[in-house]
């Protein structure tokens, strides 16, 4: 599959005749890594997969609302995060079920899960990562892991630049403290990593 | 940030970023053709639904339009008809029809005015020989 320029996708989408085959290779450009942000936030593949099933529908459906103010992977990720941060309210609220319930299946899913592989540290980074405010977790997989700016990330979560410095520090400072609770330092990780290559 | 702050910087730096989440085989090749087929589905469920609302409404106004068939005049002549057939068959008598009204003692005059109104209840004096038998 040879990925197609946004422009190219969106003349293929405004298209009727071509509209579908505009739709799939919308699909096909971005659904790796509109995938990878949901399931940081939903941890569980099942949900990600629902999670991210909506997002495309939904933006297919708003899509000649796309103005191309910003580039089409933002305003997806912009979609997508809006849809994870929705779905892990809608389990909070879930009626019969009290929200440490949801929030032991997502760790549990970390420990026991077959679609999880990475070491021990790995592991307890995304502990530790699971243990912040969601909208905080959201700030710090957007620029931890995704490598974004500052820039898009404003335009992605709404939110001014100053208040997003603002929530990465926060949450590098929380997990700092986690790491120094769980006796995590640098010569244990050396060793693990050691062990590993060996 | 201070000297644990270096410390978290230098442990993260040497976390791999690489993703730690997998999908099941074959899960990206088969997800386009997915989200298209339930894209169908849910426009199909969204006109279908659409439908169901214009239904009710025509089927609304219809009832709004036709309602003089649904009269209080008809309703009446048929619960008449009831009333008689439970009388004649004998299945409610006098008494369980008093019963039912709201103020028996009021209908039970009015029954009795009508009743006497054939007798000649002046107060002159009886002829006497109409009191001869």
């Amino acid at each position: 599959m040879v990925p197609i320029s946004d422009i190219e996708l969106l003349e293929l989408v405004k298209n009727p005749v071509t509209r579908d085959q505009g739709f799939r290779a919308l699909i096909e450009n971005y659904q790796e890594r509109v995938y990878g942000i949901i399931r940081k936030m939903v941890i569980i593949h099942e949900d990600a997969d629902d999670v991210l099933q909506n997002t495309f529908i939904k933006a297919f459906k708003n899509i000649n609302k796309f103005k191309g103010d910003s580039s089409l992977f933002t305003w997806l990720y912009r979609i997508a995060t809006n849809e994870s941060l929705n779905f892990l309210k809608k389990k909070k609220r879930h009626f019969f079920f009290p929200i440490e319930d949801h929030e032991k299946a997502m760790e549990e899913h970390l420990d026991h899960s077959s679609h999880i592989s990475g070491d021990e540290i790995q592991k307890t980074l995304q502990r530790l990562i699971l243990k912040l405010p969601e909208k905080q977790r959201l700030v710090f997989n957007l620029k931890y892991f995704e490598d974004l700016s500052y820039e898009e990330m404003s335009v992605i979560t709404d939110t001014s630049i100053g208040a997003l410095k603002a929530s990465y520090h926060h949450a590098i400072k929380k997990i700092e403290n986690s790491i120094k609770l769980n006796g995590i330092h640098d010569g244990q990780l050396q060793t693990k990593n050691n062990e590993q290559q060996n | 940030m201070g000297t644990y702050g270096c410390l978290i910087i230098s442990i993260m730096k040497q976390i791999p970023k690489h993703n730690i989440y997998k999908v099941p085989e074959g899960y990206f090749e088969a997800l386009p053709e997915r989200i298209l087929r339930s894209k169908k589905t849910k426009a199909r469920q969204v006109f279908l639904s659409r439908m169901a609302a214009a239904a009710v409404l025509v089927i609304g106004i219809a009832v709004f339009i036709f309602r003089p068939s649904f009269n209080e005049a008809t309703l009446q002549a048929e619960m008449d008809q009831e009333v008689e057939f439970y009388i004649n068959s004998g299945i409610w008598n006098a008494e369980d029809v008093l019963s039912f009204s709201e103020n028996p003692d009021e209908l039970l005059d009015v029954i009795i005015a009508e009743e006497w109104a054939s007798y000649n209840l002046s107060d002159d004096p009886i002829p006497v020989e109409e009191l001869d038998y």
